[in-house]
């Protein structure tokens, strides 16, 4: 086995070499004499991302259906789910594309177990029953197919309600008729698509700009206030649009879609979310004895979850929300669970409280326990998935993983090594290691005064904790030095790479496809509000939602 | 659209709904003159490789003389021995029972060989890679992954091409070009059935040029599927009524959603408007079992029990009970002849999943927080030290753990068998007398990653297609070959399937695949 890893080890040395030369988001370390990079985008030229006809995923149907029918059966949830295809874990967006008998199954029996249940909310109390299913078809047809339909459309749907009046069945049956041809027909599950030739299509005006704008906003279908917009043309209109995003983005369902991009985005390797990864998480028994693993009921990472969600809802707004908000809050949310673990005194039976940070050290998002227990380990905090998730997350470097045969075992702690930093510091500086740890572990190490629930410590097994670093981010040609994730986190919320990577994610996530190079050149210019300004979310929106992009369509 | 389609589809609906519901309520009582039943398929998947030395026959087994005492009590496939008569156990005849020595020694074909030998998949080898040197001749070399990705091409039999998240499946999938052709006149084509098998991106069964086609892990979404309209007892069916006047509006809004699709797709641009279509004929493909009550000619036909309503699907403890649904339910969907073509998947390749019912096995996630060391992926690997050898008593711990999980396997197996045993048909054959089996891994030795020598067999020969009770060794053999003597067996003719030749192998440890000089071309397989 020998030559053959060492034939590795020269790869995945090659291989990081290979990006720290081409500076990519961050000005990487180097010699200190390094010019300054290029601006990436000069000369970028791509083909436009072709834009093919768009399936909601089972998410965006149960969303819209719960929210205008009031579904409570879950049945797109449970008949569709597992057939939505996450095309890249680490992209991180799912993807409803194959057509076949089990997603048309899927799609013909959801739509007809959520109009029998529907119906029951919408009796009609008029003397005229028929004209009860037409006023659903006219009204909730709207609402399911995101414009208004013609009157052949709802004359259509009267005729399935007529046949099963016909054949004896009741209002209620006549009436899901209407909705099951509502749900069960293309309209409602695929996006409206530009007709035309292949190539350059008109832009997204009226209703298509605000489907795309509501599901990308609300992981739902727009309400009759957008649509109404819409209709009347003010969203093709700047100030119009402006203040259809106010509104959109000042409502709850956009919070929690924009914190469903934030948990997404803070996920470590390998896992879809944040909560994903906290969810099942361990500690060593013996070294963290107050950390609860997941038994009958949700363990302590599940409530770390919860508490995170709380600071999302709160710094990652995105009406109110800033970047710097987001990164360098003195805000942090305790439960139960939280208390418990950071030794901070107990909130009252059941409350999450919000309180001011016990140390200036402990700062915004990364400071929250969820994030710094999804990046830690069994037994130690873990400043290498730390390092390498800022790198790959906040600041889209190409990092390549160790290659399989590389031996990660860390030596035990004992005798010299007395702290994590120790014990990660001798094993990475192997050769074939140290060119990706020399930019990993700076930004790990700046974690170090947290231990692997979050917990803030000064001293680990006698010997006091260094959190000093020296980070590959240079400002004005000098490689910047900080001590400690508080001071860590002001470079990161002032760093525009670091905006610009996060705009990037954003405005991939909005399109459940990755970008072409000269579309992320065009959402870096469009973003430019959001990553030289104060980082306000809203820009950030705005500029992704008025990239080519998001509305100028090109058919494949 | 297809035009007329519709007309045909109506007058077909007009003339199901005239039948009566029960054709045959008995079994005819004069053999000779019934019809023959209808031959069946079935694709069983599980993961990870074999463990060699508990897999293989006893030494110096012939054609008609072999067994599986070898290794005595710790044998995996002891379960199976009842079946001997009709199972085909296939080996290679390169195979060396030494173990491995020098590991860059390619030219003994040990269990842990690279070197294709016995039946091989197209895994393991890419699309064209550009980066790579073309060999002396300048043609190109193919790209090299390690043995689980094979399931991409596992059943298509066609090279995967890479995209950015990973392998894209190209053709078909044999289940489906078989259903095409055998399933015709049932209510579905093929079926495909799992238990925990949906992990990222897996799958067997591919359609349209290589979509892939969901399995379905929930036994109370496959019930409906497959029984929607069959009494839990012969000719009693108290839901009839309310059923079919359900099913017909049912088809009013599938008929309103034909109209739409084709409002829809004029105008489209030519690759959205084949989408569109593609829905528009998934749609077309379930209208008959979703609209019309099914015509239950057998009297074995019967629905099982429904699944309790509150099943997680996610437990690993229950995986037995829900793999004994599956089970079942594949049974009872064939004696009704709702489908001649079933996949059923056991997990998925390079599972986690812990068998935390069999004694020892642990759910705990190992010290960096990784996933439980006891599941069945993570033990794969740990079962093999140096040399692709189980050296280390770790080594020994985490193999005697993976045999544990084959003999489980096959006690599963052996069930299944037993079922389609019990099945009478209506000539008083069983439907195990017309099925064939096939057992399917996407790898056969989990140390070396490998895909040649497959852990193949057959069970059952659909009806006298072939010769059973054989031990049956093959030179390097497509996998594809194979699948083209099991359509033919099944009576869907078939002169080859997949990638039509196999001109690769390697030329190095680890590095890369190379023309070969003699290559293989996929066709029947002779002595089968």
């Amino acid at each position: 086995m020998r030559p053959l890893t060492r034939l590795f080890f020269v790869c995945a040395l090659a291989a990081c070499e290979a990006t720290i030369t081409k500076p990519v988001g961050v000005t990487p370390t180097g010699p200190d004499d390094t010019p300054p990079a290029p601006d990436a985008c000069e000369g970028i030229v791509s083909a436009p991302g072709a834009w093919p006809l768009q399936r909601l995923t089972s998410r965006q149907l149960q969303r819209t259906v719960t929210r205008v029918l009031g579904d409570d059966t879950h049945a797109y949830d449970l008949r569709l789910a597992a057939t939505d295809e996450v095309l890249d874990a680490r992209l991180r967006y799912a993807l409803a594309v194959s057509a076949n008998p089990v997603v048309a199954e899927g799609l013909v029996l959801a739509a007809e177990d959520v109009s029998i249940a529907a119906v029951s909310r919408f009796p009609c109390s008029g003397a005229d029953p028929r004209a009860c299913a037409s006023d659903l078809a006219t009204r909730l047809g709207r609402l399911l197919w995101r414009r208004t339909l013609t009157s052949a459309e709802v004359n259509r749907l009267l005729a399935d309600y007529d046949a099963t009046r016909i054949e004896g069945g009741s209002y209620a049956e006549g009436a899901s008729s209407v909705l099951h041809g509502l749900l069960a027909a293309p309209d409602f599950f695929f996006l409206q698509q530009p007709g035309g030739e292949s190539g350059a299509a008109p832009r997204l005006t009226g209703t298509r700009l605000a489907e795309r704008l509501a599901f990308t906003l609300w992981h739902e279908g727009p309400d009759a206030e957008l649509l109404d917009a819409a209709e009347a043309g003010m969203l093709d209109t700047p100030a119009g649009l402006d203040a259809a995003l106010d509104r959109l983005l000042a409502d709850p369902r956009a919070t929690e879609a924009f914190g469903d991009f934030l948990v997404h985005w803070l996920s470590p390797e390998k896992a879809t979310t944040v909560n994903v990864a906290l969810a099942p998480a361990t500690r060593h028994p013996g070294l963290y004895p107050a950390f609860r693993a997941p038994g009958a009921v949700g363990g302590d990472g599940e409530a770390f979850g919860a508490a995170l969600s709380t600071f999302l809802s709160r710094a990652g707004r995105p009406d109110t929300g800033t970047f710097t908000s987001l990164l360098t809050s003195d805000e942090l949310v305790v439960n139960e669970a939280v208390a418990r673990n950071l030794d901070l005194p107990a909130p009252a039976s059941g409350a999450t409280e919000v309180r001011k940070s016990e140390t200036a050290r402990r700062r915004g998002v990364l400071g929250q326990p969820g994030v710094l227990t999804a990046l830690g380990r069994f037994e130690a905090s873990d400043p290498v998935h730390r390092g390498v998730f800022l790198l790959r997350h906040a600041m889209c470097f190409p990092l390549p993983s160790p290659d399989a045969n590389v031996n990660t075992t860390l030596p035990e702690l004992g005798g010299e090594l007395k702290t994590t930093r120790d014990r990660f510091t001798a094993p990475t500086q192997a050769a074939a290691c140290a060119g990706c740890h020399a930019l990993i572990n700076p930004l790990g190490f700046s974690f170090e005064n947290f231990d692997a629930v979050g917990k803030y410590r000064e001293t680990e097994n006698g010997a006091p904790v260094d959190a000093t670093a020296t980070l590959p981010i240079t400002v004005d040609g000098k490689k910047v030095a900080v001590d400690g994730l508080g001071e860590l986190a002001d470079v990161l919320a002032r760093d525009p790479d670091v905006r610009e990577c996060l705009a990037k994610q954003f405005a991939s996530w909005a399109l459940h496809r990755t970008l072409t190079p000269a579309e992320a050149c065009a959402v870096r210019d469009s973003t430019k509000a959001f990553t030289t300004g104060d980082g306000a979310f809203k820009d950030l929106v705005r500029g992704v939602v008025t990239a080519s992009s998001f509305n100028a369509p090109v058919l494949p | 659209m297809k035009k007329g389609s519709m007309l045909d589809r109506r007058s077909l609906l007009k003339a199901a709904l005239g039948a009566p519901l029960l054709k045959t309520l008995l079994p005819s009582t004069s053999f000779g003159q019934a019809a023959a039943p209808p031959k069946r398929i079935i694709f069983w998947f599980q993961p990870g490789g074999v463990c060699h030395a508990h897999y293989h026959v006893r030494p110096n087994s012939t054609a008609t003389d072999w067994g599986y005492d070898a290794a005595g009590d710790t044998h995996t496939l002891l379960p199976l021995l009842p079946y001997k008569d009709r199972t085909i156990h296939f080996d290679s005849d390169d195979r060396v029972t030494e173990s491995v020595k020098a590991d860059d020694d390619w030219t003994k074909l040990t269990d842990g060989s690279k070197h294709p030998f016995g039946l091989t998949d197209m895994a393991g080898c890419l699309g064209p890679d550009p980066t790579k040197p073309p060999d002396a001749m300048g043609r190109p070399t193919r790209e090299l992954t390690i043995g689980h990705e094979s399931f991409a091409s596992l059943m298509t039999g066609r090279f995967p091409t890479r995209n950015a998240g990973g392998w894209e499946a190209r053709g078909e999938s044999i289940d489906v070009a078989i259903g095409k052709v055998l399933g015709a006149g049932t209510r579905i084509r093929s079926v495909q059935l799992g238990v925990n098998s949906n992990g990222t991106g897996f799958g067997l069964s591919y359609q349209n040029d290589g979509q892939r086609l969901p399995t379905v892990d929930d036994p109370r979404q496959s019930f409906q599927t497959l029984f929607a309209g069959i009494p839990s007892m012969p000719g009693v069916d108290p839901a009839r009524a309310e059923l079919e006047r359900k099913m017909k509006r049912r088809g009013r809004a599938m008929e309103l959603a034909y109209a739409r699709f084709q409002g829809l797709e004029s105008g489209l641009a030519a690759p959205d408007r084949t989408r569109m279509q593609q829905h528009f004929d998934a749609y077309r493909d379930i209208e008959q079992r979703l609209t019309e009550l099914p015509m239950v000619t057998s009297s074995a036909c019967r629905s099982p029990m429904a699944p309790a309503s509150n099943l997680n699907i996610n437990d690993p403890l229950t995986l037995p009970a829900r793999g004994k649904l599956m089970m079942d339910q594949a049974v009872l969907a064939m004696a009704c002849d709702v489908s001649r073509v079933f996949t059923l998947s056991w997990t998925h390749s390079a599972t986690n999943h812990v068998f935390s019912f069999l004694p020892g096995f642990t759910t705990m996630p190992g010290p960096n927080n990784e996933p439980s060391p006891d599941g069945h992926h993570p033990l794969s690997h740990d079962a093999y030290g140096a040399g692709f050898a189980v050296v280390t008593d770790a080594n020994r711990a985490a193999f005697d753990k993976k045999r544990r999980i084959e003999r489980w396997y096959a006690e599963q197996l052996a069930y299944f068998l037993g079922q389609l045993d019990s099945i009478r048909e209506a000539d008083g054959s069983t439907l195990l007398d017309n099925t064939v089996v096939v057992t399917l891994n996407e790898i056969y030795h989990s140390g070396a990653h490998n895909n040649s020598n497959l852990p193949v067999r057959l069970y059952g020969n659909a009806r006298g297609a072939f010769q059973t009770g054989r031990y049956l060794m093959l030179g390097h053999t497509p996998l594809n070959s194979l699948y083209v003597s099991l359509a033919n067996a099944v009576g869907v003719p078939m002169t080859t399937f997949g990638e039509p030749r196999f001109d690769y192998q390697f030329t190095g440890p680890f590095t890369r695949w190379q023309w070969q000089s003699k290559s293989v071309t996929t066709g029947r397989i002779a002595s089968l």
